[in-house]
């Protein structure tokens, strides 16, 4: 007999008795069940242990220390512009030739903004080459998810370029002898100002290097830090069917395409593979001219759908059902009045040759489609932003396209203020019933004015229900906020593309003006429900920053995308027949209990096909709508039951560039979804391709497959 | 200590041991598995908290996978050359894991119940690995001292732990 917390039990699971103990610890658990229970739960507690503290399963101590220090930096965000555009943009009564002269040379209020903050007093300096320019104490409020300090400084005017500046953040207020942070930078060489180019940013890239820069001012050399940033995208796994909630599918569409020219620019410019965050599917297919059927002139609805199937090249069992939606067809005499507002970066870093130069071509080729009936301004934003040329006909090409021509780079990018006053010279300008947009064209540095990106969102999105949309266009490289541009376009109603080559600006600005100036319907919504006894479970490939709650379908208050004149969708569904296995890729793998079973797989039915597979249904406005219209039909999947494999080129076009960009963010759930099968594919579903486009395409496929 | 430092410092307690386990499905060895642990920590850092925080944990294991293709791509172009390392199928981030071991997301703060030798002994065991001799003698105490201690503070974790799941 031992007592129940007798330490040799303890010993005995850590393999720490002698022999002798051993054998009386076995002996006493025969004989006493509490002895037995009493193993098992120590046993527990030891696994527990060693998953949660040995060395193997956490990080070491440097690396802890290392990531525990970037937390007690203080995040310091500059954000600033220059205080006369907010009282211009607020007074909407001042005349617009009278604000064209008030940008210059004028005070520049300076917010800068402290995270992580818990002290009460604070205090910041603000220098300009090294000199001390002036000083101030911070409001500090303190929210659930930590203390924000705002800092607001009035500078004599914006820094210029290679200019060094500085910011000591001190706690105590008064007490200025140890500043707890110093960052310093050049606005020319490193845009510091962004909404995410923090200044600390760089001091932890520097620390990681090993440096800690402390008290001087230091350039960060460009070339070694890529500003590029993408929101993660979180694959679609399978969804079962017979899961709760998962029978239903509810997503906006979207006819972005600027991630596929990103793509191309990485693989055929810089020959890597890109950033998985950079591959959005869906705007790698939408990239494409599809031969979909237009709705007539006279059609009900603005747009017509079509749902084909087919079986799935990667996996022999399943099926793909292709959901495919095509704008009406709005032709150059037919389009209505535009009111266009141009609002063009012209900051430093917009100097090089594949921005600014690149820009004043592609808009030079827009600018040739308009005449009388149409109005353009051009506002750009930079260390200060300006009205360039107010409104003026789109007949007067000369005077506009010298406008465009004086463009020149320079200074640092204020771009909050910028948007503000473009949408504002776009409501004076308002054409009702016309086409009412603010494009904005920026290398993605795009720095906010407005105290949080929030407040621009609301702007947007307030403008878009008052009629004015926005298009987004992306030049240059290594400084893209792809996620910031996304976000400006989703919820200023607009689009977003990428424009890398005069060829893809003749794309959006000559063969699809109408696409991207006209928008034909708007929140566009798609619904699917799986038929439970024909579906085991599906996914949706690509538009996994597009989902939304099923509840949001029949919400009109909820936004989703736009589609423009003759613009094209396509949708890709992964369907599992019921019967079928469920590829494991969704199901959660737990490394702690792997030895749980799966599923035996049901027996194989041949009753697919027999039933409608899904009910789609669609939600859309009219351009100046608030509510919607439904359309809903049931599918079925005929094609295996009348013996047809396959589905149109066009269909499985769509499917081979989804398996180029499954490829791409490293989906490799099937060794069937190979380099060489996709393009095989892609090779016979090429058609006749007068554009190339396609053709293009393989090659890229090609050089990716190289490159991994 | 600064509340983000606290924040920062309560997301490596609850998901280091899980995160690990992630990132090792993608690298083969412990210290690639660090760095990409380490690597998502600092990222979630030059993210502003109050967008983040919704999307946790979920987030940390999607840029860690991320990072993790990232990472196995950029050694095969600088090796040039066709590699045996594969890409560990894709899966959701694994939700499960924190569903299911809330005993080992709330350990950490468990242990820190604990007194001061007692978290010292515990660290020892389980994260250097020494036996209860070696411990004993850099603790200058018996080895059935240790073992008692051992006992004792397993215990405690243990009942610590079911009351917090209650």
């Amino acid at each position: 007999m031992i007592p129940i917390d007798d330490p040799r039990l303890t010993a005995y699971v850590l393999g720490e008795c002698s022999e002798e103990e051993r054998a009386l610890v076995e002996q006493a658990s025969f004989e006493q069940a509490e002895i037995a229970e009493e193993i098992v739960s120590i046993r527990e507690m030891h696994g527990l242990l060693h998953a949660g503290l040995h060395k193997e399963n956490i990080l070491d101590s440097s690396r802890r220390t290392t990531v525990l220090e970037a937390a007690q930096q203080r995040k310091i965000t500059w954000l600033y512009w220059a205080g006369p555009v907010i009282a211009a943009s607020i007074c909407a009564s001042i005349a617009i030739p009278l604000m064209e002269n008030t940008y210059v040379e004028k005070p520049a209020v300076n917010i800068v903004q402290v995270d992580g903050v818990d002290e009460k007093r604070q205090s910041i300096k603000y220098k300009r080459k090294g000199i001390e320019v002036e000083e101030s104490e911070a409001a500090v409020s303190t929210t659930e998810t930590g203390g924000v300090a705002q800092f607001m400084t009035v500078g004599r005017s914006a820094p210029s370029k290679k200019e060094p500046v500085s910011v000591e953040y001190h706690i105590g207020g008064g007490d200025y002898n140890e500043p707890i942070v110093m960052a310093d930078g050049l606005p020319s060489q490193a845009p510091v100002y962004g909404l995410h180019d923090t200044i600390v940013e760089e001091r932890k890239e520097s620390s990681l290097r090993g440096s800690v820069i402390h008290g001087e001012s230091v350039p960060v050399p460009e070339q070694n830090i890529s500003r590029e940033s993408y929101d993660p995208i979180y694959d679609t796994p399978f969804k079962k069917v017979t899961d709760k909630g998962n029978d239903v599918s509810t997503f906006s569409i979207d006819v972005d395409t600027a991630s596929y020219s990103n793509v191309r620019r990485y693989l055929q410019q810089n020959h890597q593979l890109p950033p998985v965050d950079a591959v959005r599917i869906e705007e790698m297919i939408n990239a494409f001219d599809y031969v979909y059927t237009a709705p007539e002139a006279d059609d009900k609805h603005p747009f017509k759908y079509n749902v084909s199937f087919r079986d799935c090249p990667w996996n022999k069992h399943n099926r793909m059902a292709r959901v495919a939606l095509k704008g009406k067809i709005v032709s150059a005499e037919q389009r209505p009045s535009c009111n266009l507002v141009f609002l063009i970066d012209v900051s430093g870093s917009m100097q090089k040759r594949n921005k600014l130069p690149l820009l004043k071509k592609a808009f030079g080729l827009l600018l040739e489609q308009l005449d009388e009936r149409d109005s353009v301004a051009l506002v750009t934003y930079a260390g200060s932003s300006g009205l360039v040329l107010p409104p003026t006909s789109g007949a007067e090409q000369a005077t506009i396209l010298a406008a465009f021509d004086r463009l020149s780079a320079g200074g640092s990018t204020n771009g909050g203020a910028g948007i503000q006053l473009a949408y504002h010279v776009a409501q004076q300008a308002f054409i009702s019933d016309g086409s009412n947009r603010v494009i904005l064209a920026t290398d993605g540095d795009f720095n906010v004015g407005i105290t949080d990106k929030e407040e621009l969102v609301t702007l947007l999105k307030k403008r878009a229900a008052q009629g004015v949309f926005l298009n987004v266009f992306g030049f240059g490289m290594g400084n893209t906020k792809d996620d910031m541009m996304e976000r400006l376009s989703n919820n200023g109603n607009g689009t977003y593309a990428y424009i890398d080559s005069i060829r893809e600006a003749r794309k959006h600005m000559v063969e699809q003006f109408t696409g991207t100036l006209v928008t034909i319907a708007k929140d566009v919504k798609i619904q699917t429900f799986f038929n439970p006894e024909q579906i085991a479970a599906w996914r949706l490939i690509g538009y996994e920053n597009r989902r939304l709650a099923a509840r949001d379908f029949n919400d009109d208050s909820k936004d989703a995308g736009e589609i423009g004149a003759g613009h094209a969708v396509t949708a890709l569904y992964e369907i599992v027949p019921l019967g079928s296995d469920i590829p494991t890729t969704g199901v959660d793998e737990n490394p702690f209990t792997s030895n749980e079973k799966q599923e035996e797989p049901l027996v194989r039915v041949s009753t697919y096909g027999t039933q409608p597979a899904f009910q789609l249904r669609l939600r859309y406005k009219t351009p100046q709508g608030t509510i919607s219209t439904l359309l809903e039909e049931e599918q079925t999947d005929r094609r295996i039951v009348l013996g047809f494999p396959r589905a149109d080129s066009e269909s499985d076009w769509a499917i081979a560039v989804a398996g180029f960009g499954l490829l791409l963010r490293g989906d490799q759930q099937n060794k069937s979804l190979t380099w060489e099968s996709i393009i095989n594919m892609a090779r016979s579903a090429r058609g006749p391709d007068p554009k190339g486009e396609r053709s293009e395409c393989i090659r890229l496929m090609e050089i990716a497959r190289d490159l991994q | 200590m600064s509340t983000r430092e606290q924040w920062i410092r309560l997301l490596l307690d609850q998901h280091e041991p899980f995160l690990m386990a992630w990132a090792r499905r993608f690298v083969q060895d412990t210290d690639q598995a660090r760095d990409l642990v380490q690597e998502t920590f600092l990222r979630l850092l030059q993210q502003p908290r109050a967008s983040v925080e919704s999307k946790l944990p979920d987030w940390l294991y999607t840029v860690c996978r991320n990072l993790a293709i990232d990472r196995i791509r950029k050694e095969k172009r600088m090796k040039q050359q066709d590699s045996t390392v594969e890409i560990a199928s894709t899966c959701e981030p694994p939700e499960t894991h924190v569903t299911q071991h809330e005993s080992l997301r709330s350990l950490h703060s468990a242990i820190s119940t604990l007194s001061e030798r007692d978290q010292k002994v515990v660290r020892m065991k389980y994260t250097d690995g020494l036996s209860y001799k070696a411990i004993a003698e850099q603790t200058n105490m018996t080895v059935s001292n240790v073992g008692v201690i051992l006992h004792k503070a397993m215990q405690h974790l243990r009942s610590e732990l079911q009351g917090s799941q209650l």
